[in-house]
C-alpha cells in the first residue's frame, strides 16, 4: 500500500494551483476575520475532493487495469484510498485549526473561552466533511468521475424532493407536524455541542465502515 | 515459470472465448490473431482483470487467482492500452516501484531510461508512442520477474523502437527459467523471437506450432485447376480458390517439392499461414 500512497501523493501535488489556493485561504482568510468554521470546512472539503480525484487520474487511459497487474490487489487499492483520505482529512483539519488558533491567540488576542468555543464548533466540521467524502468515494469507484457527478446530483435532488414532499405532508397535517417538531426541537436543545459532536463522530465512523465495505465490493466486482 | 491455461471461457454478447494453451519454462510463446480475435481477453483473464466463466489458469502449478501480492512480484506485465497514470513522471514512478517490488533494479531501470532517452520529469501522457512503449517494457522487466505477460508491446512502433524492445526481451531471457507470453500482430517480431506460436481467431485457438517447424515445413502451393485435380491432398491443411486456380497450405512442403517439381511452392511466412488457416477451407 505504501507504493499506492506515494503514487497518490505525487498525483495530489500535480494540482499545484488548487493547493496554492488552499494554502492562501488557510494563511490569509483568518486575517480577514473570516469565520474559522468556513475556513476549516472549505480547506477540508477541497483537499478531500482532491484525494477522490486521484481515482480519475488512476483510471485515465485504463490505468486502473495496469495498477491491478502490479503487486496490488483490489482490497489494498481501496484501503489505500481510504487511508489517503483520512490522512488528508486529519492533516488539513489540524493545519487549518492550528493556523486559526495561532491567529486568534497571538494576533487577535481572543480570550481562551472564545477560542475554546470556536474549537468546539470546528470539531463538528470534521465528521461532517468525512460523511460527505464517505458517500462520494464509493460513487466515484462505481461510476467514474462523470457519472458519479450525475449520480450525486440525483442523490441531492432526491433528498430535496423527499424533504419537499415531507413539507407538503406536514402542511396537510399541521397539528401532528407541529407536535413532532416541538418534541425534536426540545430534544435537540437539550443536547450540548459536545454531545452533538459525539453523535456526529459515531455516525461518521459507522459511515466509514459501511462506505469502505461497499467500495471493496464495488471494486472486487468490476472488470477492467 | 510455467503457465497453463486450461479451457478458460468468457462471453461478451456473441463473442465467446474458449482457450487452452501453455507456456513452458524458458520459452517465449506468441499469441497471434487479428483485432478482436480474443488476444486481450485471454491476457486479461490470465491477469484476473476480467472474471472467466470456467476453466483454470495455473502459473507454476498454482491458480493465478490465489496469487498474493508478494507472488505477483514474480510477474511482469505489459498491457496494450494501459500504463501508469499519464500525470505521473518517471521520477514519480521510481519510488512507487521501489516500494512495490522487493527486487526492483533501480540502477538498471535508470540506466535503461537514460539509454533510451526517456525523460525523467516529463508527464507520461506527453510521451510519444515509442517512449511510452519502452517505459512499459522497462517497468515489466526491472524487478527480476520470472514470467512476462505482454500484450502487443510493440504495437504502433517504428522498426528502430521495435528492435530496441525485442533486444530488451532477448536480454531478459538470458537468465534460466524465465518465460514470456507475448502477443503481436507483426509477424516478423514473432518469427525472430518466439519458440512457439498459438493462433487465435474468434475466441478459439486455431493452431499451435513451433516457430521453427512453421518456417521450415509449412508452405503455400500455387496450383492451376488441372494441377489441383491431380495432386495428393493428404498433407493439405487448407485450400482457397483464387483467380488463377487454388492456393493450398501444407505442413509438408518438402513432400510436394520432391514429388511435384512443376508446382510453384512458396515458403510460408507466419502471416500467410495464418491467413490461410482463417480463410481457407
Amino acid at each position: 500500500m505504501k507504493g499506492l500512497l506515494i503514487k497518490d501523493f505525487k498525483l495530489l501535488t500535480r494540482n499545484k494551483s488548487t493547493l496554492l489556493i488552499v494554502l492562501a485561504i488557510i494563511l490569509f482568510f483568518p486575517m480577514l476575520e473570516m469565520d474559522p468554521g468556513f475556513i476549516v470546512s472549505y480547506t477540508m472539503m477541497i483537499l478531500m475532493f482532491l484525494t477522490v480525484s486521484t481515482i480519475t487520474y488512476d483510471d485515465f487511459d485504463n490505468g486502473m487495469a495496469f495498477l491491478f497487474t502490479l503487486p496490488v490487489d483490489r482490497k489494498t487499492y481501496v484501503r489505500g484510498k481510504y487511508v489517503l483520505g483520512l490522512i488528508v482529512a486529519v492533516a488539513s483539519w489540524i493545519l487549518a485549526v492550528c493556523i486559526n488558533v495561532v491567529y486568534m491567540s497571538l494576533l487577535a488576542n481572543e480570550s481562551a473561552e472564545t477560542i475554546g468555543r470556536v474549537l468546539l464548533s470546528v470539531l463538528i466540521i470534521f465528521p461532517a466533511a468525512l460523511l460527505m467524502w464517505e458517500v462520494i468515494l464509493p460513487l466515484q469507484l462505481k461510476f467514474g468521475a462523470e457519472k458519479a457527478r450525475v449520480v450525486l446530483f440525483i442523490v441531492v435532488g432526491a433528498t430535496l424532493a423527499i424533504s419537499a414532499i415531507g413539507t407538503k405532508i406536514a402542511e396537510a397535517n399541521e397539528e401532528q407536524a407541529n407536535e413532532l417538531v416541538n418534541v425534536v426541537a426540545v430534544k435537540l436543545v437539550q443536547l450540548t455541542p459536545m454531545q452533538v459532536g459525539i453523535v456526529l463522530f459515531a455516525v461518521a465512523v459507522a459511515g466509514l465502515l459501511i462506505s469502505y465495505a461497499s467500495s471493496v465490493r464495488i471494486v472486487e466486482k468490476k472488470e477492467y | 515459470m510455467e503457465l497453463q491455461v486450461k479451457g478458460i471461457r468468457k462471453t461478451y454478447g456473441k463473442f465467446g472465448l474458449d482457450v487452452t494453451m501453455e507456456v513452458q519454462p524458458g520459452q517465449i510463446t506468441g499469441l497471434v490473431g487479428k483485432n478482436g480475435a480474443g488476444k486481450s481477453t485471454t491476457f486479461k483473464s490470465i491477469l484476473g482483470l476480467v472474471k472467466t466463466e470456467g476453466g483454470e489458469i495455473l502459473l507454476d502449478g498454482k491458480p493465478v487467482e490465489t496469487f498474493t501480492n508478494k507472488e505477483k512480484e514474480r510477474i511482469g506485465v505489459v498491457l496494450s492500452n494501459a500504463s501508469f497514470s499519464g500525470w505521473l513522471t518517471i521520477a514519480d514512478v521510481i519510488p512507487v516501484l521501489r516500494s512495490m517490488y522487493a527486487e526492483f533494479e533501480e540502477e538498471y531501470f535508470k540506466e535503461q531510461c537514460e539509454k533510451m532517452d526517456l525523460p525523467m520529469k516529463k508527464p507520461i501522457k506527453e510521451f510519444s508512442t515509442g517512449m511510452a512503449a519502452k517505459l512499459k517494457v522497462l517497468v515489466a522487466i526491472s524487478h527480476k520477474a520470472e514470467f512476462l505477460i505482454m500484450d502487443e508491446p510493440t504495437s504502433g512502433l517504428d522498426v528502430m523502437a521495435r528492435n530496441e524492445i525485442l533486444d530488451l526481451l532477448r536480454e531478459y531471457m538470458v537468465e534460466d527459467g524465465r518465460s514470456i507470453l507475448i502477443s503481436s500482430h507483426i509477424s516478423s517480431d514473432l518469427e525472430t523471437l518466439c519458440d512457439d506460436l498459438y493462433m487465435i481467431d474468434n475466441g478459439k485457438i486455431m493452431m499451435h506450432e513451433e516457430t521453427d517447424v512453421l518456417l521450415a515445413n509449412y508452405g503455400l502451393l500455387k496450383l492451376t485447376d488441372a494441377q489441383y485435380e491431380k495432386i495428393e491432398k493428404e498433407y493439405i491443411l487448407k485450400t482457397k480458390k483464387d483467380n488463377n486456380g487454388y492456393v493450398c497450405l501444407t505442413k509438408e512442403k518438402a513432400f510436394y517439392a520432391e514429388n511435384y517439381p512443376d508446382v510453384a511452392i512458396e515458403k510460408g511466412n507466419i502471416d500467410d499461414v495464418f491467413t490461410m488457416m482463417i480463410q481457407g477451407e
